[in-house]
């Protein structure tokens, strides 16, 4: 008689995120995803203006910039507040909807036609990298999954403490709310 | 009366005596009564895997006012219905949450209380047939000279998967 023995693998596969933490709840984007951001103190940004999509200027170059806090209001009734606030920078990918929707509304907004292929998400709270096991992960039950993935958020992780934790897409979540703009919806 | 027609009688009698039993064997369904605020509902009870208390809900955005978030069970999130905002547009106020078995419909109610649990004959449950409200429920038992609604938990998840095609 023989037996056999069927290892399973040690090293768990992991996802570098980053976790935005506000006292609000906790939001995860992929590290990936992020090429480099800038903490500035909350007040720098209260000359913005009321919209949830501003044109930022930074390094000699005007950048679509998304205010989270304004988007949390609108979709989680939340109103962040702190006297930090972080700015995450990435690249926008080639063939993404998010690119013809930025240049659109960087169009409108500004004149600019010489779109920045950068764009930017402000966010008022902390940041810290975390590398988490994938396991940890889980789809939204359908069919609420379906209509939240297309609009950027794509999953979730429960955690004892810090409770639930949505990982949301950046490009995803910028082109579906520029274009709920362009139709009408307006940059509330 | 010879063999013969005892025999017969004997087999005829025994038919008549399946023909009782089957009616005495009439099926019972086991239903948990459950209230939102004073109004009673009702599912099958082999639906239902738990009752849990006092337990933390998440909000999900882009979903219908009926939807009232998210619950965990063993790291497996639930989808919470609040059904008196579907009923009637106002929010239930309430601690406890219904979940539902199923292998792929991860589904809870939210409700007040459990009532309790009642075997029902099937000639007690009178299916609902007009087209109005046969989507939201299967039908209704009396109960004690109360009129309660069972459940029609699929379409409900239905008219959810329905409705998120229109946000």
């Amino acid at each position: 008689m023989t037996s056999r023995t069927y290892k399973t693998s040690s090293a768990a596969v992991k996802v570098e995120a980053v976790v935005v933490t506000g006292g609000w709840g906790d939001f995860l984007i992929n590290r990936e995803e992020i090429s480099s951001s800038i903490y500035y103190h909350a007040s720098d940004f209260s000359r913005l203006g009321n919209h949830m999509f501003q044109v930022f200027h930074y390094n000699g170059e005007d950048i679509l910039l998304l205010d989270f806090d304004r988007y949390l209001n609108k979709y989680f009734s939340i109103t962040p507040s702190g006297k930090s606030c972080i700015i995450f920078f990435f690249d926008i990918r080639p063939g993404s909807p998010l690119k013809e929707q930025a240049a659109l509304f960087m169009k409108t907004a500004c004149g600019e036609t010489a779109l920045s292929n950068t764009a930017a998400v402000k966010i008022t709270g902390t940041a810290a990298l975390h590398h988490i096991p994938l396991k940890e992960f889980h789809f939204f039950p359908e069919p609420v999954r379906t209509p939240l993935v297309k609009q950027g958020i794509l999953c979730l992780r429960i955690t004892e403490t810090a409770g639930i934790q949505y990982l949301i897409d950046l490009h995803t979540l910028m082109a579906t709310q520029l274009e709920r703009i362009s139709t009408g919806y307006g940059n509330e | 009366m010879d063999n013969d027609e005892l025999i017969a009688k004997l087999e005829s009698s025994s038919g008549e005596g399946e023909d009782t039993l089957s009616v005495e064997e009439e099926i019972i369904h086991k239903l948990l009564i459950f209230q939102i605020d004073d109004r009673k509902y009702a599912v099958y009870a082999d639906l239902v895997k738990e009752i849990v208390i006092n337990h933390d809900l998440y909000f999900i955005p882009f979903v219908p006012p009926y939807i009232t978030g998210l619950i965990n069970r063993q790291g497996q999130p639930y989808t919470v219905f609040d059904l008196k905002m579907l009923f009637t547009n106002e929010r239930l106020q309430a601690s406890k949450v219904m979940i539902m078995k199923s292998d792929s419909d991860f589904i809870a109610f939210m409700i007040t209380d459990v009532a309790e649990i009642s075997g029902i004959p099937s000639s007690g449950i009178n299916l609902v047939v007009s087209s109005e409200t046969e989507s939201t429920f299967i039908g209704s038992c009396n109960l004690r000279g109360e009129e309660i609604f069972i459940i029609n938990v699929q379409e409900i998840y239905n008219r959810l998967a329905n409705d998120l095609q229109n946000i």
